[in-house]
Protein backbone atom coordinates (compact mmCIF):
# COMPACT_ATOMS: atom_id res chain seq x y z
CA UNK A 1 0.00 0.00 0.00
CA UNK A 2 0.75 3.47 -0.48
CA UNK A 3 1.03 6.06 2.33
CA UNK A 4 1.12 9.59 2.74
CA UNK A 5 1.36 10.63 6.25
CA UNK A 6 0.78 14.35 7.49
CA UNK A 7 2.16 15.80 4.10
CA UNK A 8 2.09 19.46 4.19
CA UNK A 9 2.70 21.77 0.95
CA UNK A 10 2.67 25.67 0.46
CA UNK A 11 3.49 28.31 -2.37
CA UNK A 12 5.02 30.72 -0.95
CA UNK A 13 2.44 32.26 1.82
CA UNK A 14 -0.18 29.93 0.32
CA UNK A 15 -0.80 26.45 1.63
CA UNK A 16 -2.12 24.48 -0.72
CA UNK A 17 -1.86 21.33 2.16
CA UNK A 18 -1.99 20.79 5.43
CA UNK A 19 -1.56 17.66 7.56
CA UNK A 20 -2.80 15.63 4.61
CA UNK A 21 -3.24 11.99 5.52
CA UNK A 22 -3.86 9.23 2.89
CA UNK A 23 -3.72 5.27 1.81
CA UNK A 24 -3.92 4.13 -0.94
CA UNK A 25 -4.64 0.24 -1.22
CA UNK A 26 -4.04 -1.86 -3.66
CA UNK A 27 -7.18 -3.08 -5.89
CA UNK A 28 -9.14 -0.29 -4.90
CA UNK A 29 -9.89 2.99 -6.91
CA UNK A 30 -9.79 6.20 -4.76
CA UNK A 31 -11.30 9.34 -5.53
CA UNK A 32 -10.02 12.58 -4.96
CA UNK A 33 -12.74 15.46 -5.84
CA UNK A 34 -12.47 19.67 -5.92
CA UNK A 35 -12.16 22.70 -7.47
CA UNK A 36 -9.72 23.42 -10.38
CA UNK A 37 -6.45 25.10 -8.87
CA UNK A 38 -7.17 24.07 -4.91
CA UNK A 39 -4.40 21.63 -5.09
CA UNK A 40 -5.01 17.81 -6.65
CA UNK A 41 -3.12 17.99 -9.19
CA UNK A 42 0.06 19.26 -6.35
CA UNK A 43 0.02 16.11 -4.39
CA UNK A 44 -0.28 13.78 -7.57
CA UNK A 45 3.37 15.98 -8.66
CA UNK A 46 4.45 15.05 -5.18
CA UNK A 47 3.31 11.59 -5.05
CA UNK A 48 5.68 11.03 -8.27
CA UNK A 49 8.47 13.31 -7.45
CA UNK A 50 8.18 16.35 -9.93
CA UNK A 51 6.86 18.56 -6.83
CA UNK A 52 8.99 18.32 -3.46
CA UNK A 53 7.11 18.23 -0.14
CA UNK A 54 6.95 20.58 2.19
CA UNK A 55 6.70 18.40 5.63
CA UNK A 56 5.22 14.68 5.35
CA UNK A 57 6.61 11.57 4.60
CA UNK A 58 5.53 9.08 1.65
CA UNK A 59 5.38 5.60 2.27
CA UNK A 60 5.27 2.53 -0.63
CA UNK A 61 4.86 -0.87 1.16
CA UNK A 62 6.19 0.43 4.40
CA UNK A 63 9.42 1.52 2.61
CA UNK A 64 10.15 5.71 2.80
CA UNK A 65 9.89 7.03 -0.76
CA UNK A 66 10.54 10.82 0.29
CA UNK A 67 9.94 13.01 3.54
CA UNK A 68 10.84 16.63 4.51
CA UNK A 69 14.56 15.50 4.76
CA UNK A 70 15.03 12.63 2.74
CA UNK A 71 15.30 13.44 -1.62
CA UNK A 72 12.68 11.11 -3.49
CA UNK A 73 14.29 8.07 -4.27
CA UNK A 74 13.48 7.31 -7.36
CA UNK A 75 13.87 3.15 -7.44
CA UNK A 76 10.77 3.16 -5.04
CA UNK A 77 9.37 5.98 -6.38
CA UNK A 78 8.73 3.50 -9.85
CA UNK A 79 6.20 2.07 -8.31
CA UNK A 80 3.65 5.42 -8.60
CA UNK A 81 2.96 6.47 -12.57
CA UNK A 82 0.89 9.52 -13.58
CA UNK A 83 -0.75 9.67 -16.39
CA UNK A 84 -1.56 13.38 -16.99
CA UNK A 85 -4.80 15.49 -18.43
CA UNK A 86 -3.55 15.75 -22.08
CA UNK A 87 -2.45 12.57 -23.43
CA UNK A 88 -0.95 14.30 -26.93
CA UNK A 89 1.74 16.00 -24.56
CA UNK A 90 2.58 12.99 -23.02
CA UNK A 91 3.84 11.54 -26.57
CA UNK A 92 6.69 13.13 -28.87
CA UNK A 93 5.19 14.07 -32.07
CA UNK A 94 8.01 13.30 -34.34
CA UNK A 95 8.37 9.76 -32.37
CA UNK A 96 6.01 6.41 -33.25
CA UNK A 97 3.85 5.11 -30.84
CA UNK A 98 6.13 2.02 -31.08
CA UNK A 99 9.76 3.47 -30.27
CA UNK A 100 8.14 5.41 -27.41
CA UNK A 101 7.26 1.81 -25.58
CA UNK A 102 10.71 0.63 -26.84
CA UNK A 103 12.31 3.66 -25.16
CA UNK A 104 10.93 2.84 -22.14
CA UNK A 105 11.59 -0.93 -21.89
CA UNK A 106 15.22 -0.48 -23.13
CA UNK A 107 15.82 2.62 -20.69
CA UNK A 108 14.17 0.43 -17.89
CA UNK A 109 16.30 -2.53 -18.88
CA UNK A 110 13.32 -4.78 -18.61
CA UNK A 111 13.91 -7.00 -21.12
CA UNK A 112 17.50 -8.70 -21.51
CA UNK A 113 17.29 -9.60 -25.85
CA UNK A 114 15.74 -7.48 -29.12
CA UNK A 115 12.84 -10.04 -29.33
CA UNK A 116 11.93 -10.01 -25.74
CA UNK A 117 11.79 -6.21 -25.78
CA UNK A 118 9.46 -6.98 -28.71
CA UNK A 119 7.20 -9.00 -27.18
CA UNK A 120 6.93 -6.95 -23.78
CA UNK A 121 5.73 -4.10 -26.29
CA UNK A 122 3.18 -6.55 -28.01
CA UNK A 123 1.73 -7.44 -24.99
CA UNK A 124 0.92 -4.23 -23.20
CA UNK A 125 -0.45 -3.57 -26.48
CA UNK A 126 -2.59 -6.04 -26.00
CA UNK A 127 -3.01 -5.34 -22.80
CA UNK A 128 -4.60 -1.86 -24.17
CA UNK A 129 -6.34 -2.73 -26.92
CA UNK A 130 -3.78 -0.58 -29.21
CA UNK A 131 -4.03 -1.98 -32.92
CA UNK A 132 -0.67 -3.05 -34.15
CA UNK A 133 -0.84 -0.28 -36.74
CA UNK A 134 -0.86 1.96 -33.97
CA UNK A 135 2.28 0.98 -33.23
CA UNK A 136 3.51 2.27 -36.03
CA UNK A 137 1.88 5.40 -36.30
CA UNK A 138 2.87 9.01 -35.05
CA UNK A 139 0.47 10.40 -32.49
CA UNK A 140 -0.93 13.19 -34.73
CA UNK A 141 -2.35 10.10 -36.99
CA UNK A 142 -4.77 8.70 -33.30
CA UNK A 143 -7.22 9.33 -31.72
CA UNK A 144 -7.67 10.71 -28.79
CA UNK A 145 -8.70 7.87 -26.36
CA UNK A 146 -5.70 6.09 -28.35
CA UNK A 147 -3.65 8.37 -27.38
CA UNK A 148 -4.83 8.15 -23.56
CA UNK A 149 -4.52 4.31 -24.14
CA UNK A 150 -0.94 4.71 -25.20
CA UNK A 151 -0.05 6.70 -22.38
CA UNK A 152 -1.55 4.27 -19.55
CA UNK A 153 0.87 1.34 -21.41
CA UNK A 154 3.55 3.81 -21.18
CA UNK A 155 2.95 3.73 -16.94
CA UNK A 156 1.96 0.06 -16.85
CA UNK A 157 5.32 -1.03 -18.37
CA UNK A 158 6.96 0.05 -15.27
CA UNK A 159 4.77 -2.40 -13.27
CA UNK A 160 3.28 0.56 -10.94
CA UNK A 161 1.59 -0.33 -7.88
CA UNK A 162 -0.32 3.14 -7.88
CA UNK A 163 -1.68 4.72 -10.78
CA UNK A 164 -2.69 8.17 -11.16
CA UNK A 165 -5.38 9.37 -13.70
CA UNK A 166 -4.46 13.04 -13.30
CA UNK A 167 -7.74 14.41 -14.83
CA UNK A 168 -6.81 11.65 -17.45
CA UNK A 169 -10.05 11.28 -19.21
CA UNK A 170 -11.45 15.05 -18.99
CA UNK A 171 -10.40 15.30 -22.45
CA UNK A 172 -12.49 12.64 -23.95
CA UNK A 173 -15.86 11.69 -25.39
CA UNK A 174 -18.03 9.76 -22.79
CA UNK A 175 -18.11 6.88 -24.92
CA UNK A 176 -14.14 7.06 -24.93
CA UNK A 177 -13.84 7.25 -21.57
CA UNK A 178 -16.59 4.75 -20.78
CA UNK A 179 -13.53 2.90 -22.82
CA UNK A 180 -10.84 3.75 -21.05
CA UNK A 181 -12.17 3.25 -17.29
CA UNK A 182 -13.69 0.02 -18.30
CA UNK A 183 -9.93 -1.17 -19.47
CA UNK A 184 -8.38 0.70 -15.88
CA UNK A 185 -11.22 -1.31 -13.95
CA UNK A 186 -10.07 -4.47 -15.41
CA UNK A 187 -6.52 -3.63 -15.20
CA UNK A 188 -6.90 -2.71 -11.37
CA UNK A 189 -8.08 -6.59 -10.78
CA UNK A 190 -5.76 -8.11 -13.12
CA UNK A 191 -2.38 -6.30 -11.93
CA UNK A 192 -3.84 -5.79 -8.14
CA UNK A 193 -2.49 -2.27 -8.68
CA UNK A 194 -4.17 0.95 -7.29
CA UNK A 195 -5.53 3.68 -8.77
CA UNK A 196 -5.75 7.30 -7.41
CA UNK A 197 -8.72 9.20 -10.20
CA UNK A 198 -8.56 13.05 -9.75
CA UNK A 199 -11.02 14.78 -11.51
CA UNK A 200 -13.41 17.53 -10.99
CA UNK A 201 -16.37 15.87 -12.37
CA UNK A 202 -18.49 14.88 -9.38
CA UNK A 203 -20.69 12.26 -10.75
CA UNK A 204 -17.66 10.41 -12.48
CA UNK A 205 -15.52 9.80 -9.52
CA UNK A 206 -19.24 9.04 -7.72
CA UNK A 207 -19.75 6.28 -9.29
CA UNK A 208 -16.42 4.94 -10.64
CA UNK A 209 -14.23 5.01 -7.37
CA UNK A 210 -14.44 2.69 -4.16
CA UNK A 211 -14.14 5.59 -1.81
CA UNK A 212 -13.79 9.57 -2.57
CA UNK A 213 -12.23 11.85 -0.77
CA UNK A 214 -13.38 15.56 -1.32
CA UNK A 215 -10.91 18.80 -0.99
CA UNK A 216 -11.49 21.11 2.20
CA UNK A 217 -8.97 23.46 4.02
CA UNK A 218 -6.64 22.35 3.05
CA UNK A 219 -7.00 18.33 3.30
CA UNK A 220 -8.94 15.88 1.66
CA UNK A 221 -11.74 14.43 3.64
CA UNK A 222 -13.53 11.40 2.77
CA UNK A 223 -17.13 11.74 1.39
CA UNK A 224 -17.87 7.87 1.22
CA UNK A 225 -17.06 4.50 -0.01
CA UNK A 226 -19.20 2.44 -2.24
CA UNK A 227 -22.37 1.45 -1.41
CA UNK A 228 -22.66 4.20 1.43
CA UNK A 229 -25.34 7.20 0.53
CA UNK A 230 -23.76 10.80 1.47
CA UNK A 231 -25.69 10.35 4.39
CA UNK A 232 -24.45 7.49 6.08
CA UNK A 233 -20.82 8.30 5.24
CA UNK A 234 -21.70 11.51 7.35
CA UNK B 1 -30.01 35.39 -39.12
CA UNK B 2 -26.04 35.17 -37.63
CA UNK B 3 -24.80 32.78 -39.37
CA UNK B 4 -26.15 29.93 -42.00
CA UNK B 5 -23.77 27.39 -42.56
CA UNK B 6 -23.27 24.48 -45.07
CA UNK B 7 -20.54 22.20 -44.83
CA UNK B 8 -20.34 20.50 -48.33
CA UNK B 9 -17.72 17.90 -47.98
CA UNK B 10 -14.74 18.71 -45.90
CA UNK B 11 -11.83 16.19 -46.50
CA UNK B 12 -8.40 15.26 -45.25
CA UNK B 13 -5.48 13.95 -47.51
CA UNK B 14 -3.93 11.07 -45.37
CA UNK B 15 -1.35 8.71 -45.94
CA UNK B 16 -2.55 6.69 -49.07
CA UNK B 17 -5.75 8.63 -50.30
CA UNK B 18 -7.97 11.33 -48.86
CA UNK B 19 -11.08 10.64 -46.18
CA UNK B 20 -13.96 12.71 -46.09
CA UNK B 21 -14.32 13.97 -42.58
CA UNK B 22 -17.51 15.95 -42.74
CA UNK B 23 -20.60 15.39 -45.10
CA UNK B 24 -24.04 17.70 -45.41
CA UNK B 25 -23.61 19.38 -42.35
CA UNK B 26 -26.07 22.14 -42.20
CA UNK B 27 -27.23 24.37 -39.50
CA UNK B 28 -28.21 28.09 -38.72
CA UNK B 29 -28.07 30.14 -35.55
CA UNK B 30 -30.13 32.98 -34.84
CA UNK B 31 -28.83 35.87 -32.79
CA UNK B 32 -28.70 35.31 -29.64
CA UNK B 33 -29.25 31.59 -29.95
CA UNK B 34 -27.13 29.26 -28.45
CA UNK B 35 -26.46 25.57 -30.76
CA UNK B 36 -24.20 22.78 -28.96
CA UNK B 37 -22.70 20.34 -31.44
CA UNK B 38 -21.88 17.14 -29.62
CA UNK B 39 -20.20 13.87 -30.93
CA UNK B 40 -17.08 11.73 -29.98
CA UNK B 41 -13.49 12.24 -30.97
CA UNK B 42 -12.91 12.30 -34.37
CA UNK B 43 -16.99 13.12 -35.22
CA UNK B 44 -15.82 16.17 -37.02
CA UNK B 45 -16.66 19.20 -34.40
CA UNK B 46 -13.79 21.47 -34.70
CA UNK B 47 -12.99 20.63 -38.36
CA UNK B 48 -16.49 22.44 -38.53
CA UNK B 49 -15.43 25.60 -36.32
CA UNK B 50 -12.29 26.19 -38.51
CA UNK B 51 -13.54 25.85 -41.72
CA UNK B 52 -16.39 28.36 -40.18
CA UNK B 53 -13.15 30.57 -39.53
CA UNK B 54 -11.71 29.64 -42.63
CA UNK B 55 -8.19 28.06 -40.28
CA UNK B 56 -8.39 24.41 -41.70
CA UNK B 57 -5.17 22.65 -41.77
CA UNK B 58 -3.37 22.65 -44.66
CA UNK B 59 -3.95 18.80 -45.61
CA UNK B 60 -7.69 19.62 -45.32
CA UNK B 61 -10.27 21.10 -48.31
CA UNK B 62 -13.38 22.24 -48.22
CA UNK B 63 -15.81 21.52 -50.92
CA UNK B 64 -19.55 23.08 -52.13
CA UNK B 65 -21.11 24.04 -49.35
CA UNK B 66 -21.28 27.74 -48.16
CA UNK B 67 -21.20 29.78 -45.04
CA UNK B 68 -22.76 33.00 -44.89
CA UNK B 69 -22.28 35.43 -41.67
CA UNK B 70 -24.59 38.24 -41.03
CA UNK B 71 -24.86 38.65 -44.50
CA UNK B 72 -21.36 38.34 -45.94
CA UNK B 73 -20.34 35.22 -47.31
CA UNK B 74 -16.74 33.81 -45.48
CA UNK B 75 -15.58 32.46 -48.64
CA UNK B 76 -13.77 35.48 -48.87
CA UNK B 77 -10.99 35.12 -47.06
CA UNK B 78 -9.78 38.87 -46.90
CA UNK B 79 -13.18 39.68 -45.12
CA UNK B 80 -12.82 36.79 -43.25
CA UNK B 81 -9.54 38.24 -41.79
CA UNK B 82 -11.03 41.50 -40.83
CA UNK B 83 -13.76 40.11 -39.07
CA UNK B 84 -12.23 37.36 -37.14
CA UNK B 85 -10.92 38.37 -33.13
CA UNK B 86 -13.80 41.44 -33.79
CA UNK B 87 -17.10 39.82 -34.87
CA UNK B 88 -16.13 36.59 -34.31
CA UNK B 89 -14.39 35.23 -31.12
CA UNK B 90 -12.78 32.10 -30.76
CA UNK B 91 -12.59 30.59 -27.69
CA UNK B 92 -9.83 27.41 -27.53
CA UNK B 93 -10.11 23.31 -26.65
CA UNK B 94 -6.70 24.18 -24.94
CA UNK B 95 -6.47 27.00 -22.43
CA UNK B 96 -3.07 26.79 -21.33
CA UNK B 97 -1.68 26.01 -25.15
CA UNK B 98 -2.90 29.11 -26.50
CA UNK B 99 -1.11 31.69 -24.62
CA UNK B 100 2.42 32.73 -24.71
CA UNK B 101 4.42 30.88 -21.72
CA UNK B 102 6.97 34.04 -21.73
CA UNK B 103 4.17 36.90 -21.44
CA UNK B 104 2.50 37.84 -18.55
CA UNK B 105 -1.71 37.53 -18.49
CA UNK B 106 -1.63 41.11 -18.75
CA UNK B 107 -0.23 41.89 -22.25
CA UNK B 108 -2.10 38.87 -24.04
CA UNK B 109 -5.31 41.34 -23.05
CA UNK B 110 -3.28 44.35 -24.00
CA UNK B 111 -3.14 43.06 -27.45
CA UNK B 112 -6.52 42.45 -28.30
CA UNK B 113 -7.69 45.12 -25.99
CA UNK B 114 -5.42 47.65 -28.40
CA UNK B 115 -7.15 46.30 -31.44
CA UNK B 116 -10.28 47.01 -30.52
CA UNK B 117 -8.74 50.76 -30.06
CA UNK B 118 -8.46 51.26 -26.01
CA UNK B 119 -5.41 53.17 -24.55
CA UNK B 120 -4.07 53.93 -21.44
CA UNK B 121 -6.54 53.88 -17.64
CA UNK B 122 -9.39 52.64 -19.84
CA UNK B 123 -7.36 49.70 -20.95
CA UNK B 124 -5.93 48.24 -17.92
CA UNK B 125 -9.26 49.08 -16.70
CA UNK B 126 -10.63 46.84 -19.28
CA UNK B 127 -8.67 44.00 -18.56
CA UNK B 128 -9.51 43.67 -14.89
CA UNK B 129 -12.95 43.84 -15.35
CA UNK B 130 -12.97 40.83 -18.03
CA UNK B 131 -10.83 38.64 -15.56
CA UNK B 132 -13.57 39.61 -13.29
CA UNK B 133 -16.22 38.65 -15.26
CA UNK B 134 -14.51 35.57 -16.73
CA UNK B 135 -14.67 34.11 -12.92
CA UNK B 136 -11.40 35.78 -11.12
CA UNK B 137 -11.86 36.94 -7.56
CA UNK B 138 -8.61 38.23 -7.54
CA UNK B 139 -7.84 39.93 -10.78
CA UNK B 140 -5.32 41.91 -9.79
CA UNK B 141 -3.11 39.05 -8.92
CA UNK B 142 -3.86 37.22 -12.09
CA UNK B 143 -2.41 40.22 -14.38
CA UNK B 144 0.99 39.47 -13.35
CA UNK B 145 0.89 35.46 -13.60
CA UNK B 146 2.43 33.79 -16.43
CA UNK B 147 0.45 31.17 -18.42
CA UNK B 148 2.21 28.38 -16.56
CA UNK B 149 1.33 29.52 -13.32
CA UNK B 150 -1.82 29.07 -14.05
CA UNK B 151 -4.40 25.75 -13.51
CA UNK B 152 -6.06 24.46 -16.45
CA UNK B 153 -8.77 25.54 -15.20
CA UNK B 154 -7.42 29.23 -14.95
CA UNK B 155 -5.84 29.15 -18.20
CA UNK B 156 -9.37 28.89 -19.53
CA UNK B 157 -10.49 31.49 -18.06
CA UNK B 158 -8.03 33.87 -19.38
CA UNK B 159 -9.24 32.70 -22.81
CA UNK B 160 -12.81 33.82 -22.14
CA UNK B 161 -11.07 37.20 -20.53
CA UNK B 162 -9.56 37.12 -24.25
CA UNK B 163 -12.63 36.83 -26.35
CA UNK B 164 -14.59 39.36 -23.96
CA UNK B 165 -12.19 41.80 -25.39
CA UNK B 166 -14.01 41.34 -28.38
CA UNK B 167 -17.45 42.95 -29.75
CA UNK B 168 -18.38 39.60 -30.72
CA UNK B 169 -21.82 38.56 -32.54
CA UNK B 170 -20.73 35.27 -32.95
CA UNK B 171 -18.77 33.10 -30.34
CA UNK B 172 -17.16 30.05 -31.06
CA UNK B 173 -16.24 27.76 -27.91
CA UNK B 174 -14.53 24.34 -28.69
CA UNK B 175 -14.21 22.10 -25.72
CA UNK B 176 -13.94 25.56 -23.85
CA UNK B 177 -15.26 23.83 -20.42
CA UNK B 178 -12.68 21.11 -20.66
CA UNK B 179 -10.33 22.50 -17.69
CA UNK B 180 -13.31 23.82 -15.54
CA UNK B 181 -15.06 22.15 -12.79
CA UNK B 182 -18.29 20.76 -12.91
CA UNK B 183 -19.80 23.73 -11.09
CA UNK B 184 -18.19 25.98 -13.54
CA UNK B 185 -19.32 24.20 -16.70
CA UNK B 186 -22.95 25.38 -16.48
CA UNK B 187 -21.56 28.98 -15.10
CA UNK B 188 -19.68 29.08 -18.08
CA UNK B 189 -23.08 28.60 -20.40
CA UNK B 190 -25.03 31.32 -18.35
CA UNK B 191 -21.84 33.61 -18.04
CA UNK B 192 -21.57 33.92 -21.98
CA UNK B 193 -24.82 33.89 -22.67
CA UNK B 194 -25.01 37.04 -20.30
CA UNK B 195 -22.16 39.12 -21.13
CA UNK B 196 -23.17 38.56 -24.69
CA UNK B 197 -26.75 38.40 -24.70
CA UNK B 198 -27.33 39.04 -28.68
CA UNK B 199 -24.72 37.22 -30.46
CA UNK B 200 -24.95 33.39 -32.02
CA UNK B 201 -23.10 31.12 -29.55
CA UNK B 202 -21.90 27.55 -31.14
CA UNK B 203 -20.41 25.43 -28.19
CA UNK B 204 -18.36 22.12 -29.73
CA UNK B 205 -18.34 20.02 -26.91
CA UNK B 206 -18.89 16.21 -25.81
CA UNK B 207 -20.27 17.42 -22.66
CA UNK B 208 -24.02 16.83 -22.12
CA UNK B 209 -23.76 18.84 -19.22
CA UNK B 210 -22.70 21.64 -21.52
CA UNK B 211 -24.91 20.98 -24.18
CA UNK B 212 -28.31 20.30 -21.85
CA UNK B 213 -27.57 23.76 -20.70
CA UNK B 214 -28.15 25.34 -24.29
CA UNK B 215 -31.35 26.01 -27.07
CA UNK B 216 -30.39 23.29 -29.43
CA UNK B 217 -28.18 20.60 -29.97
CA UNK B 218 -26.97 19.53 -32.55
CA UNK B 219 -25.25 15.79 -33.03
CA UNK B 220 -22.54 14.89 -34.56
CA UNK B 221 -21.33 10.82 -35.88
CA UNK B 222 -18.68 10.43 -38.05
CA UNK B 223 -18.97 13.64 -39.89
CA UNK B 224 -22.53 12.98 -40.23
CA UNK B 225 -25.23 15.60 -38.33
CA UNK B 226 -27.49 12.47 -37.00
CA UNK B 227 -29.83 14.44 -34.92
CA UNK B 228 -30.67 17.79 -34.00
CA UNK B 229 -33.05 19.44 -32.18
CA UNK B 230 -34.21 21.34 -28.82
CA UNK B 231 -31.56 20.60 -26.71
CA UNK B 232 -34.13 19.60 -23.54
CA UNK B 233 -35.51 16.61 -26.06
CA UNK B 234 -32.02 15.68 -27.38
CA UNK B 235 -30.36 15.61 -23.70
CA UNK B 236 -33.10 13.72 -22.50
CA UNK B 237 -34.88 11.91 -24.63
CA UNK B 238 -33.15 11.83 -27.87
CA UNK B 239 -34.35 9.72 -30.56
CA UNK B 240 -31.65 8.29 -32.47
CA UNK B 241 -29.43 5.12 -31.33
CA UNK B 242 -26.17 7.07 -31.28
CA UNK B 243 -27.75 9.97 -29.43
CA UNK B 244 -28.84 7.50 -26.87
CA UNK B 245 -25.69 5.58 -26.38
CA UNK B 246 -23.86 8.61 -26.00
CA UNK B 247 -26.30 8.94 -22.77
CA UNK B 248 -25.53 5.69 -21.53
CA UNK B 249 -21.78 6.28 -21.68
CA UNK B 250 -22.30 8.83 -19.13
CA UNK B 251 -21.57 8.34 -15.62
CA UNK B 252 -24.59 8.90 -14.26
CA UNK B 253 -26.13 6.21 -16.45
CA UNK B 254 -23.27 3.16 -15.79
CA UNK B 255 -20.52 4.35 -18.19
CA UNK B 256 -22.16 1.40 -21.06
CA UNK B 257 -19.37 0.57 -23.87
CA UNK B 258 -20.45 1.03 -27.53
CA UNK B 259 -18.42 -1.51 -29.15
CA UNK B 260 -17.85 -2.75 -33.03
CA UNK B 261 -20.38 -5.31 -33.78
CA UNK B 262 -20.30 -5.61 -37.14
CA UNK B 263 -18.16 -4.08 -40.41
CA UNK B 264 -20.14 -0.70 -42.00
CA UNK B 265 -22.14 -1.66 -44.74
CA UNK B 266 -24.42 1.30 -46.50
CA UNK B 267 -25.03 4.74 -45.48
CA UNK B 268 -25.02 4.87 -41.56
CA UNK B 269 -22.16 6.25 -39.59
CA UNK B 270 -23.39 4.29 -36.47
CA UNK B 271 -24.07 1.29 -38.66
CA UNK B 272 -21.03 -0.78 -37.07
CA UNK B 273 -22.21 0.22 -33.62
CA UNK B 274 -25.78 0.17 -33.46
CA UNK B 275 -27.28 -2.80 -31.32
CA UNK B 276 -30.97 -2.38 -33.24
CA UNK B 277 -29.48 -2.00 -36.71
CA UNK B 278 -31.10 -4.38 -39.44
CA UNK B 279 -31.09 -4.79 -42.81
CA UNK B 280 -33.14 -1.43 -43.36
CA UNK B 281 -29.85 -0.04 -42.27
CA UNK B 282 -28.16 -1.14 -44.80
CA UNK B 283 -29.32 1.25 -47.81
CA UNK B 284 -29.77 4.90 -47.72
CA UNK B 285 -30.71 6.44 -44.58
CA UNK B 286 -33.56 8.90 -44.51
CA UNK B 287 -33.89 12.44 -43.55
CA UNK B 288 -36.91 12.41 -40.95
CA UNK B 289 -38.36 15.76 -39.49
CA UNK B 290 -40.81 16.32 -36.86
CA UNK B 291 -41.87 19.78 -35.81
CA UNK B 292 -38.06 21.09 -35.88
CA UNK B 293 -36.80 17.95 -34.69
CA UNK B 294 -34.55 16.43 -37.02
CA UNK B 295 -33.01 12.79 -37.29
CA UNK B 296 -30.96 10.23 -39.98
CA UNK B 297 -32.52 6.91 -38.77
CA UNK B 298 -34.13 4.32 -41.13
CA UNK B 299 -35.78 2.99 -37.88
Amino acid sequence: MIEIKSLSKSFGKKVVLEDVNLCFEYGKITGLYGDSGCGKSTLAKILCGIEKLGKGEIYADGELVCSDKVKYKRKVGKRIQTVYQQPYAALDPVQRIGASLYEIVSYNKLAKSRAEQKAVVENIAVEMNLAKETLGSFPSAISGGEAQRVAIAKCLLLSPKLLILDEATSMLDVSTQANVLARIKELVIKRNMGVLLISHDKELVENFCDSVYTYENCNFVLKNTKGETDDEAL
Amino acid sequence: MVLSYKSGEITAKIKGGSRVIVRDVDFDIEEGERLALIGETGAGKTMIAQSIMRLLPENVRQTGGSMVFCGVDLSDLKTVRKILGKEIAYIPQSGADCLNPTRKVKYHLYDSLKRMGLKGDALKAACIDNLVKAGFEDAAAILNLYPFQLSGGMAQRVTIALALCSHAKLIICDEATNGLNYVDKTVFVKRISELFPSAAKLFITHDMQVAGACDRIGVLCSGRLVESGEAAIVSTAPKHPYTQSLLSALAKNGMKQTPVLRKNEGDCPFYPRCEIACEECKGEIPRIEEGGHMRRCAL
